[in-house]
């Protein structure tokens, strides 16, 4: 599903990671919380109940580690979360490729956290809530989720809509180039964004390259956030999920 | 005309059916949706015009370039910004600066024993102090080389006092080149020509310099990394030579006796790091022609190296040939000072001063959450000593100090930012303050300075020091947008001002001093064996990061938490604990309980756990540097 020579009417979002390359710093999962206004941890948080829409996964084999940064790996047509919701509160944006979650319309059922292979969607259980004064510091782009929604990364969707209004303003049309937070943050480079549909794009030429794979590639969902590696260890741990990990 | 119960029910079925063909009901269900999904107490977000302005972080050394979103005037996010020519992304830590002010751990209002107090009871106690101390006065700085830090100096110069540091100015290893060198020069790496950087336990792709420039795929060196933990640094190296805990000074040592021929040292290095004979020897050689130099340096969090593993390290240095070499440690002018500014007191280390010596101790707690355990403080005051600590946290030593001044965070200031020691090259950059800064907050060296007869303004020393630097008319001013300006295109000092205050950055570019090795420490170096069970920290959520650090060591378990230990699963087994128990560590200078994690990336024999309270309570100083074995470990 990438474009080999054309250039589409519609954008196809996707990203690289390369794992090589992750030295788990965690500046994306901070720079993630930032744009998107996520909460500090909740008195009760844990690892299973925070909410971290982006999260770097430490994958461990024989002793040796690999960091894997792992967000909502926007599915294609086959999108478990998209099907199983009964609220229509997830869609598949055709003009953009990204997996959408709508709060507004979110029953908190939790249908599609069961129903993504991924484990990348997060359930708010509490309301929203930063220490005193530092509300003021919210990314004003991007309005917070309520208590009793599910949310998950949605490529800085914020951006976009900026990047869009600011293409509209000088008569563009087409696709736009934008930036997630994630990719901006990375101090080591490891992130790639851009569109698939564009064969002269970046992440189109890297994802085609050797080395470049899916996660659970074998079950369809043909998601349009690519890893590289050149281990062979973390190739194969890539639709493999019962490798032990911390993370 | 009379009405029977059935038109009653016609009306009755006709409303009903009526309504629910009209929007009403589905209208009701909408905004009863969104009633009550947005409750009034979910946080609105800021309004305001967007705009962006340039800064500096000011966190730790590296000074990187801060491009601050602002909704109105308050600070929304800060991203790297590019400068010189590079973009180097911000750490995690640097990413959510903007949230320090709002920390819920922020110190709102002096403090005496932990207490509010008046703001003029630490005044007239520190006034007391100093007059009946007799020059045992002392300001010990934890964030060191910035204009303040020169004020403190000077200050103390007039009062006859100590200028303390725990991390020095330079950095460990620079400052360990610079006892042995002669002359103006200082010494600093030149990474721009370096072949490879030997890195001993340093954490150079975490917080040494700018994260982005030192993991800059396109960087001209190449690293080599000699740790016993699996860091970042260690992942990303091209080379990783994993040795046994605290056995650095073996490592270095068995370099400089490879390029000796020393075989015996070259055997008891091997057995002591783990790395064989044969390794060693080769990648000796491999460093002798590749243009290497080698670091060892202070961990931010982790405390500084031992002393006996610096000497070593230099020795290497010197071996390597990199003193005075390009792309090893040249030698580079320092940042200019105002001639009127001198005389200023020496710099010492705390190790350095006599137990139970100071009666007034001046605490600027810059970084709250540094790795300086109180009782290292403690030991050096005398019966009766009064403890000053300005800290814009509750959590640094300010709960130990008699008392604790609020001081400013990030972004509420006017800083400069000090010269990082990966640079080549002098610098002079400033903070700029975004926000207001929070009721009652003083500048710590601006309160210091009172107490010494100097009433004038931090800023006003900046603007000072600046002026020094411009009738020099070198360097180059790197601004925060569009071209690089040369200083001697500047009309005036206030023009070189008025871009430092617009973002810019002043970089030297003159010609690199000529840096003389002299006499540096020879081997035999005292080689250590690793303990039966050694206890090695790794970095901790300190107190100076914003609480959504928490995405990284509560929500997720990319970090360890404080109150865990990382062990191998045949250590966990030779002890009889698995994963979840809870077990307490006994070493030799207190205890512990904390949870076990097995980590198959774990040495044997190792026990890993997060820095802090845990275990500042275990460790205990070394040779300067902090260590921990631990005696007993059992279930608890």
């Amino acid at each position: 599903m990438i474009a080999h020579n054309s250039k589409s009417k519609n954008a196809r979002y996707g990203m690289l990671v390369d794992i090589d390359r992750c030295t788990g710093c965690g500046a994306c999962m901070i720079a993630c919380a930032v744009e998107n206004n996520v909460p500090p941890a909740a008195p009760t948080a844990n690892e299973r109940t925070g909410i971290t829409p982006m999260r770097v996964v430490r994958y461990e084999h024989a002793g040796r580690t690999a960091f894997v940064p792992m967000m909502c790996q926007q599915c294609e047509e086959e999108t478990p979360c998209v099907a199983v919701c009964p609220q229509n509160a997830v869609e598949l944006d055709p003009a953009t490729g990204i997996v959408g979650q709508i709060p507004q319309r979110c029953l908190g059922c939790r249908y599609c956290m069961a129903a993504c292979p991924y484990h990348a969607r997060y359930f708010n259980w509490a309301d929203p809530a930063w220490p005193a004064g530092m509300e003021k510091a919210l990314n004003p782009a991007v309005a917070p989720r309520m208590r009793g929604v599910v949310e998950k990364c949605n490529f800085c969707h914020g951006r976009w809509h900026e990047a869009k209004e600011l293409a509209v303003a000088n008569n563009e049309t087409g696709p736009v180039a934008y930036t997630p937070a994630c990719v901006e943050a990375c101090p080591s480079r490891a992130i790639t964004f851009g569109d698939l549909n564009d064969a002269s794009s970046q992440v189109n030429e890297l994802a085609r390259q050797q080395g470049a794979f899916r996660l659970l590639d074998s079950i369809g969902t043909e998601p349009k956030v690519y890893y590289h590696s050149r281990r062979d260890w973390v190739q194969a741990a890539a639709g493999n999920s019962k490798e032990t990990h911390r993370g | 005309m009379a009405h029977l119960r059935r038109d009653f029910l016609i009306f009755t079925g006709g409303a009903g059916a009526g309504l629910a063909l009209s929007p009403a009901p589905w209208r009701l269900i909408g905004d009863t949706a969104l009633w009550s999904q947005n409750w009034s107490w979910i946080p609105k977000t800021p309004r305001g015009e967007i705009s962006y302005k340039p800064t500096v972080c000011e966190l730790c050394p590296a000074g990187c370039a801060v491009r601050a979103r602002l909704a109105g005037t308050q600070p929304v996010s800060l991203w790297a910004a590019p400068q010189g020519g590079n973009t180097a992304p911000l750490c995690p830590a640097g990413l959510c600066g903007h949230h320090l002010a709002f920390h819920p751990s922020r110190l709102r209002t002096t403090w005496r024993e932990g207490k509010p107090c008046a703001a003029n009871a630490p005044v007239e106690a520190a006034a007391k102090a100093i007059a009946s101390a007799q020059g045992a006065v002392a300001v010990l700085d934890l964030r060191p080389g910035r204009t303040a830090s020169l004020l403190y100096r000077k200050h103390l110069a007039k009062l006859g006092g100590h200028y303390l540091t725990v991390t020095p100015t330079l950095g460990s290893t620079l400052q360990s080149i610079a006892e042995t060198t002669q002359g103006p020069a200082v010494p600093a790496f030149d990474l721009d020509n370096t072949g490879v950087l030997l890195s001993i336990g340093t954490p150079v792709l975490e917080a040494w310099d700018a994260p982005g420039r030192m993991l800059n795929p396109s960087r001209k060196f190449r690293l080599w990394h000699a740790e016993a933990l699996e860091s970042a640094t260690a992942l990303a190296a091209e080379r990783w030579f994993r040795i046994r805990p605290n056995s650095e000074t073996a490592f270095a040592a068995g370099l400089v006796a490879a390029i000796d021929g020393d075989r015996a040292t070259l055997r008891q290095a091997a057995d002591l790091t783990g790395i064989s004979e044969s390794e060693l020897t080769a990648a000796a050689h491999d460093l002798l022609k590749s243009n290497a130099v080698a670091v060892a340096d202070t961990h931010p969090v982790l405390g500084p190296p031992a002393r006996e593993t610096l000497r070593a390290v230099a020795c290497l240095n010197a071996r390597l040939g990199a003193i005075g070499r390009k792309g090893g440690i040249i030698g580079r002018n320092e940042t200019p000072l105002p001639k009127t500014w001198g005389p200023l007191a020496l710099e010492t280390s705390l190790d350095g001063v006599p137990d139970a010596s100071l009666h007034f101790l001046f605490i600027d707690d810059a970084t709250p959450g540094a790795p300086l355990p109180w009782k290292a403080i403690a030991s050096k005051l005398a019966p009766g000593a009064v403890v000053v600590s300005a800290s814009w946290s509750t959590n640094g030593l300010a709960r130990q100090a008699n008392y604790a001044l609020p001081a400013i965070s990030y972004l509420e200031g006017l800083h400069d930012v000090p010269t990082p020691p990966a640079s080549a090259s002098a610098r002079f950059a400033l903070s700029l303050p975004l926000v207001e800064p929070a009721a009652k907050a003083i500048e710590p060296v601006e309160w210091f300075g009172r107490l010494a007869g100097d009433e004038m303004k931090l800023a006003d020393r900046l603007k000072e020091r600046a002026s020094a630097i411009y009738p020099g008319k070198r360097g180059e001013m790197h601004p925060a947008s569009g071209e690089v300006v040369r200083v001697s295109t500047l009309k005036s000092a206030e023009e070189f001002w008025t871009a430092a205050m617009a973002g810019g950055r002043w970089q030297d570019d003159a010609e690199a001093l000529t840096l003389k090795a002299g006499r540096t420490p020879q081997p035999p170096f005292h080689l250590e064996s690793a303990a039966t069970l050694e206890l090695v920290p790794t970095a901790w959520m300190g107190a100076d990061v914003s609480p959504l650090m928490t995405k990284l060591w509560v929500e997720s378990s990319l970090k360890p938490r404080t109150q865990q230990v990382f062990l191998h699963p045949d250590t966990a087994r030779r002890l009889a604990l698995e994963h979840g128990a809870r077990a307490r560590i006994t070493s030799s200078c207190g205890e512990c309980s904390v949870e076990v994690a097995l980590d198959a990336a774990v040495q044997p024999g190792v026990l890993q756990m997060a820095a802090g309270q845990a275990w500042f309570a275990l460790c205990e100083t070394r040779d300067g540097a902090l260590r921990a074995e631990a005696k007993k470990v059992v279930r608890a």
